[in-house]
């Protein structure tokens, strides 16, 4: 069940970010240069809320690459239909994606 | 374990990586457990990865680390979230406004509690203000390298003494511990701006001192070497302040002529805007340094030595190299060092010596300041015990868990502490407001106290701290109930009710001997302050002006000419209709200058040189002791037409001459030139300077015109209603020479009230804080007798209904607060030992054996808890039997 929850400034720019492919913490942190202490819980919120989900890469695929699983975030339909409305709201998101560096999927 | 951590057979924790895994392990403790293991893990993995990205484009460096460690910090927050979300966080919202609501249950207990938790936190805060202003870093580079040399002389009593520049060119040249060393001296001149002469503040300094001080210019240049030479030291450098408010700003104010004292100076430079050391100087000018000069002048001290210790080198080091030059430097001037004095140098932090002497000062108020927590902190364990006592029958009596109940506990005395720290935060400020509005202005640091980020930290800190000390009594209670669980079954009112005593006993216990203490230590201390706050210090020091000349060394090169113009500014000042008569003395009481001299009297051979005596020499014009008041108590004053003539004062002629006629008897300076041998021709009072208990030292008083001085101060006795005399004798000296700087105007009542503001500002504070406590102290008292009586309601009313009358349970209520007060007061007068011990240690001459405030402080206490108990014991007997049957608690 959905929660509701209201789309605070970073939450935006969190979603945005996922939806332009930086699907790690860390890389949200780093691109977006928000602090670790405001993405995670705010990941944290909105999976709870089903904007995002998150899963664990498949291990065996980690293995052959000689590295640890990484744990990855996507966004939801829900999140999708969210974020096109905080972009309405939020006119520096559209800007923003003119900025964003091309993250190749990994 | 960390190190053997694997993640998906990967193993994760690399030797760089530990300190990062260890922060986030400790941050997953607060993680909910069912998601812990997966919480650390993604927080390792992207720790891993973000190292291994920066490894594999070696960017480890240590700004990246310490980025990392950023992103590590925030998993505390993450942790946080986690553990505060969903059940959690609807739980412990529950639980704060469960807290709330308890404290609205009791409006006026809380309101107590709540006032007493920030007004002690707010002094708190407000004393750490001021010890954070106080104890800062100075502004210089690399302050705690900085150190500050003295002169000692041990056997004469003189510490803290400046060096003279033969002693400061021996330590420039032979050290081997310092980078830089320097010296300053201050010297009052005036300055010609136009037409205008106005007196400034200047320094005399060396070569080395701004670079030691790693100051730069905003404009031109520091000293050169050259410029300590005779002849070429007429340069000055301009502070900024005098430059931008003095010559308006003037650009081109380098290289341009400056008329100080008469002379020609060249402007060097303009310092830096925030470069104002020592304090309040308008401008700084070379020391001139005779190297043909230098076997000369060795006993004549005037320069404050600073250095810079050189890099792994400590102050240890220093004080061995100054003591192997001291001991080289005895042998080489051996008639300058009589072995006797105890000549030595001393090496101190340059920071002591501007807390040094506030220490003892910023210790007592915190150490008031903790006592006043401490008793306020008893108060609201007493509401708070209240309120737990009250939750845990009914939480127990429906299967509520222990943990569940310490838990509120905390939640409870964490929200009073808080909100009484929020309230605390703004006590601190309005306190800090009131001090700076209330300091007299010879306490200069007073201004520069303010509210900060660390006073901030401080604060909440110390209202953490405090909630979590104030929540272990509830929790104690709760859990020394399961402790004793077997015996309640059976024995449970009686121990619920000897339980509860118990610890109500032992808080009010610990008030009282903790009120009873700091009554005395804040007595005591304000006590001494009144005692010099109130002395006789000798003469009369009412309707007395005084101000300073210091007359050019250049223009007033003889005797002869120093010696007519104090006459002719004595005579022209005692000519003014508004004063009574005039006199001169170069070192005032209650000011820092001290003239100290070897001397010898002809009845009184020293059997060694060791033995040879020195004392304070006072030059005065020969009416100085009738202007002063200090009475004459044996022989005469001074006449032009003595012979070599000394006057003594009282402390000296007992030393000397016990039981005896001094009058008459020859005194002579020891000195490089021939000094004539000096009759005694009076004796004068005492003056006393360092307080009532304290012998006054030997003193000997000269007539200025048979030992010549250029810089003296001149003493006013004027009329009552004495108006603008200031500027009327300004003008008048002025008109004798336009060029020599008469300054520092102040009143006899002022010198004496500045050299105690300090004293006076502190005991204001401390008196501030016992009323502060002895209010907390009666109404932690009245509330918890209130408890004890709410306790023994059943007691009361059963005593009623069987016919006791109020007089009866007003007695039996007084006897039961009695008992605690009595031994309260035992354990607080046996508390007090140790501050006999530690109170002379604390606050140099002050005594703690002081029968009065002990006996007072008891009385006062007594008298106040009498009080708040016969409120207590008079509320109880307002209720009829039945009434306190029905209320009574469960038992």
């Amino acid at each position: 069940m959905a929660k509701k929850i209201s789309l605070t400034h970073s939450a935006a720019v969190i979603l945005h970010v996922l939806a332009g492919g930086y699907q790690y913490g860390f890389d949200i942190m780093e691109i977006t240069g928000l602090p670790s202490g405001t993405v995670y819980p705010a990941l944290r919120r909105m999976e709870e809320a089903n904007l995002v989900r998150s899963q664990w890469e498949k291990a065996k695929i980690a293995q052959q690459q000689q590295r640890p699983p990484r744990k990855y975030y996507q966004l939801t339909k829900t999140g999708e239909e969210l974020l096109q409305e905080a972009r309405k709201r939020y006119r520096f998101l559209e800007s923003m994606a003119l900025n964003l560096p091309v993250k190749e999927n990994s | 374990m960390m190190g053997g951590r694997k993640t998906g057979g990967h193993q994760l924790c690399e030797p760089g990586l530990r300190l990062y895994f260890r922060l986030i392990a400790l941050a997953s403790i607060i993680v909910p457990s069912h998601f812990r293991a997966d919480w650390r893990k993604e927080w390792e993995t992207e720790i891993w990865y973000y190292w291994a990205e920066l490894k594999e484009w070696r960017r480890l460096s240590f700004e990246t680390r310490l980025r990392l460690l950023n992103y590590c910090t925030g998993s505390v927050r993450d942790a946080l979230s986690c553990r505060l979300r969903g059940v959690e966080e609807a739980r412990l919202v529950e639980e704060i406004r469960s807290g709330l609501q308890t404290l609205c249950k009791r409006p006026a207990l809380s309101i107590a509690a709540l006032m007493a938790l920030a007004l002690s936190i707010g002094a708190n805060s407000l004393i750490f203000a001021i010890s954070h202003t106080l104890l800062c870093p100075l502004p210089f580079e690399n302050p705690d390298r900085l150190v500050r040399i003295w002169d000692n002389f041990s056997e004469l009593n003189l510490t803290r003494l400046p060096s003279s520049v033969p002693e400061y060119v021996d330590f420039r040249n032979q050290n081997q511990v310092f980078s830089q060393i320097a010296a300053y001296k201050n010297r009052n001149v005036n300055l010609m701006i136009g037409e205008k002469t106005i007196p400034i503040q200047s320094t005399k300094v060396t070569t080395e001192f701004f670079s030691l001080l790693g100051t730069s210019m905003v404009n031109g240049r520091a000293f050169t070497e050259s410029e300590e030479e005779p002849g070429k030291s007429n340069v000055a450098v301009l502070s900024y302040r005098l430059w931008h408010d003095g010559f308006a700003g003037d650009p081109h104010m380098v290289g341009r002529a400056i008329a100080l004292n008469g002379e020609s100076y060249t402007v060097v430079g303009i310092a830096a805007t925030d470069f104002d050391f020592p304090g309040r100087t308008d401008l700084w000018t070379p020391i001139v340094i005779d190297r043909g000069a230098l076997t000369h002048g060795r006993a004549s001290r005037s320069l404050n030595v600073i250095a810079r210790l050189s890099p792994n080198r400590t102050i240890a080091d220093a004080q061995n190299d100054m003591d192997a030059i001291a001991r080289r430097l005895q042998v080489q001037y051996v008639g300058n060092y009589t072995e006797g004095m105890g000549w030595h140098v001393t090496v101190a932090s340059f920071q002591e010596q501007f807390v040094g002497g506030y220490r003892p000062v910023i210790l007592t108020l915190s150490l008031a300041v903790g006592f006043i927590l401490l008793i306020a902190a008893m108060n609201v364990a007493n509401l708070l015990l209240t309120a737990a006592e009250e939750r845990r029958i009914t939480h127990l009596a429906t299967g509520g868990s222990r943990r569940l109940l310490i838990r509120q506990s905390f939640i409870e005395s964490m929200l009073i502490a808080i909100i009484g720290g929020s309230l605390g935060l703004f006590v601190a400020i309005c306190g800090i407001r009131l001090l700076i509005a209330s300091s007299p202005e010879s306490i200069e640091w007073a201004g520069e106290i303010h509210f900060d980020v660390m006073t901030f930290y401080f604060t909440g800190a110390l209202s953490l701290l405090t909630g979590f000390a104030l929540g272990l009594t509830p929790a104690l209670l709760t859990l020394s109930d399961k402790i004793n669980g077997v015996i309640r079954q059976s024995l449970h009112a009686v121990w619920k009710k000897l339980h509860c005593c118990r610890m109500q006993g032992t808080l009010m216990t610990c008030q009282v001997a903790l009120s009873l203490i700091f009554l005395i230590g804040a007595g005591i201390t304000i006590q001494s302050f009144l005692r010099l706050w109130n002395m006789n210090p000798g003469f009369d020091e009412k309707n007395l002006l005084t101000m300073r000349i210091s007359l050019s060394e250049y223009q007033y090169s003889t005797n002869d000419r120093v010696v007519e113009f104090y006459r002719e500014a004595l005579r022209k000042a005692a000519s003014l209709p508004e004063i009574e008569s005039a006199g001169a003395i170069n070192s005032l009481p209650f000011t820092e200058g001290r003239y100290n001299w070897s001397l010898m009297m002809s009845d009184h051979p020293p059997a060694e040189p060791k033995d040879t005596p020195c004392h304070e020499l006072r030059a005065v014009s020969p009416n100085y002791f009738q202007v002063m008041g200090i009475p004459l108590l044996r022989g005469d004053h001074f006449t032009e037409a003595d012979p070599p003539a000394v006057i003594i004062n009282e402390a000296m002629a007992s030393r000397y001459w016990p039981g005896g006629d001094p009058i008459g008897k020859q005194i002579k300076l020891l000195s490089h030139d021939s000094q004539p041998w000096r009759t005694i021709v009076g004796v004068v009072g005492d003056i006393r300077v360092e307080g009532p208990d304290k012998a006054a030292e030997p003193e000997i008083y000269l007539p200025y015109y048979q030992f010549p001085l250029r810089s003296m101060t001149l003493v006013l006795r004027t009329g009552a209603s004495a108006s603008n005399i200031e500027s009327r004798s300004r003008e008048l000296f002025l008109a004798i020479d336009k060029d020599q700087p008469v300054y520092k105007f102040e009143t006899m009542e002022e010198i004496i009230g500045n050299s105690l503001s300090l004293q006076k500002y502190s005991t204001l504070l401390l008196g501030l804080l016992a009323a502060m406590a002895l209010i907390l102290f009666a109404s932690g008292i009245h509330s918890l007798m209130c408890r004890i009586i709410d306790q023994n309601r059943r007691e009361i009313g059963i005593r009623i209904a069987l016919g006791a009358q109020p007089g009866d349970v007003r007695r039996l209520v007084l006897a039961q607060g009695f008992i605690i007060m009595l031994t309260g007061i035992s354990v607080g007068l046996a508390a007090t030992l140790p501050l006999i011990r530690w109170m002379p240690r604390l606050l140099p001459g002050v005594s703690a054996v002081d029968p009065i405030v002990y006996l007072n402080s008891v009385l006062l206490l007594t008298a106040v808890a009498g009080l708040s108990i016969y409120i207590s014991a008079h509320g109880a007997t307002k209720s009829n039997a039945v009434d306190l049957l029905r209320s009574s608690p469960p038992s």
